[in-house]
């Protein structure tokens, strides 16, 4: 453990092993607090890229937090990687969301996934500054269109991939798939990607010639 | 073996291993539609990477933040010792009530078995059964009419209650079993006697 001259903790040096053993035996509100600075962004971003909706992203967030803190002492084992554990945690809570979603969507709802928009049902504070990323990076907005029509098995793997970094053992074993249907998803996303891109580019070139 | 498509996904996710690399890179060299399919492949993964990483809105974090400091109160009370016994403790139940039963039926099964074994002893080794009805008391060897050594604490008593037992199983009549209360102990000298044992009946001794 790293301490500076004083004998205070520089947490910021600290990995998440050490962090996690200071928070759980001092209750150091501190050490968790940099924990959640390293990965708060890709924990919300995979969260917000699967459910479409900052509301329901934030609620995901908490609640995935929450059961963190909560579940630390019972179940989380100081072997395995801390933030493998969290992803887990934030995985089902937001797999558990789509299909209670999807279940609604079935019986009430006239909305599709067409309608999905990663910024499009921000709240209204936020909506300004969404609509000024729109137009700064209209290639990532498209992006982001696209993603989100994908269906969700193929869009959960390109994001657990890009957020999380995971291997596709990793990925396989999360979604509880074998590892070439989970490669599958991937090569199957991708090509829906392309045919989405090359759709775009050619209404384009449609509108250009007019 | 995994057709092309497969293939071409693992190299592009660097799922393969060196000999199925070289195998894929060979067939890009043969083929171009696989080079091709490779290539566009890997153009629209790389898109991926413009993905942006987003932060959750501050009061959020916060609020997260209380929840943390919040189990940081719990945490500093003192955790009662049944905590840290914690969640084993349905283990230890178990496992008591699995020693607990086992004992308690191994002893049934040992004192059932053993109850006949005893009666038996008791009826084809009267000297030893005597033996130990009389552990805690005075030991006074005596003989009956038929110069079978007795050894028991009350020559009388429980000799003869041993006795009529036996002769009341063996069904002697109950001449038999006045004359055998009748029966007085010997000195330790008469044991070693060779020659034939007399009755010596207390209420008919003869000078």
């Amino acid at each position: 453990m790293r301490h500076t001259k004083r004998n205070t903790i520089n947490y910021s040096e600290l990995d998440d092993r050490e962090l996690v053993r200071i928070y759980r035996k001092n209750g150091d509100e501190r050490a968790f607090s940099v924990l959640l600075d390293r990965h708060k962004a890709k924990i919300y971003s995979y969260i917000y890229s699967m459910v479409g909706r900052a509301d329901v992203a934030n609620d995901i967030f908490q609640e995935t937090f929450t059961k963190v803190i909560t579940k630390l002492d019972e179940t989380y084992n100081e072997q395995g990687k801390w933030i493998a554990w969290v992803m887990r945690i934030a995985h089902n809570a937001t797999i558990d969301y789509i299909r209670k979603q999807k279940r609604f969507v079935d019986v009430n709802s006239n909305t599709t996934d067409d309608d999905y928009d990663f910024y499009e049902r921000l709240p209204d504070d936020k909506l300004i500054d969404a609509e000024t990323r729109l137009e700064k990076d209209e290639a990532k907005n498209s992006l982001m269109k696209h993603i989100a029509n994908l269906p969700d098995e193929q869009r959960q793997v390109v994001m657990l991939r890009h957020y999380y970094e995971m291997s596709f053992k990793e990925i396989a074993e999360l979604t509880n798939v074998s590892i070439n249907t989970a490669l599958g998803r991937m090569r199957y996303a991708l090509i829906n990607l392309r045919k989405m891109f090359e759709q775009e580019n050619g209404d384009e070139v449609k509108y250009a010639k007019r | 073996m995994q057709n092309v498509d497969e293939l071409c996904i693992k190299y592009l996710m660097d799922e393969l291993d060196p000999s199925e690399k070289i195998l894929v890179e060979k067939k890009m060299r043969e083929d171009p539609n696989v080079l091709i399919e490779i290539e566009s492949l890997r153009s629209t993964l790389k898109k991926l990477d413009a993905l942006p990483f987003k932060n959750p809105p501050g009061d959020v974090v916060d609020r997260v933040c209380q929840i943390a400091r919040e189990r940081k109160v719990n945490a500093t009370k003192p955790i009662p010792l049944m905590n840290s016994f914690g969640s084993n403790a349905r283990y230890w139940g178990a496992a008591a009530a699995i020693v607990l039963s086992f004992s308690v039926g191994t002893y049934f099964l040992f004192s059932n078995n053993s109850q006949p074994a005893n009666l038996n002893a008791a009826a084809n080794t009267e000297v030893t059964t005597q033996k130990s009805n009389q552990a805690n008391s005075n030991v006074q060897p005596w003989v009956d009419h038929n110069n079978i050594l007795y050894i028991q604490a009350n020559n009388t008593s429980a000799g003869n209650s041993s006795l009529a037992s036996q002769a009341a199983t063996s069904s002697t009549d109950s001449v038999f079993m006045q004359s055998m209360k009748k029966l007085t102990p010997l000195n330790g000298t008469m044991l070693n006697a060779q020659k034939p044992l007399d009755l010596h009946l207390a209420s008919d001794k003869q000078e």
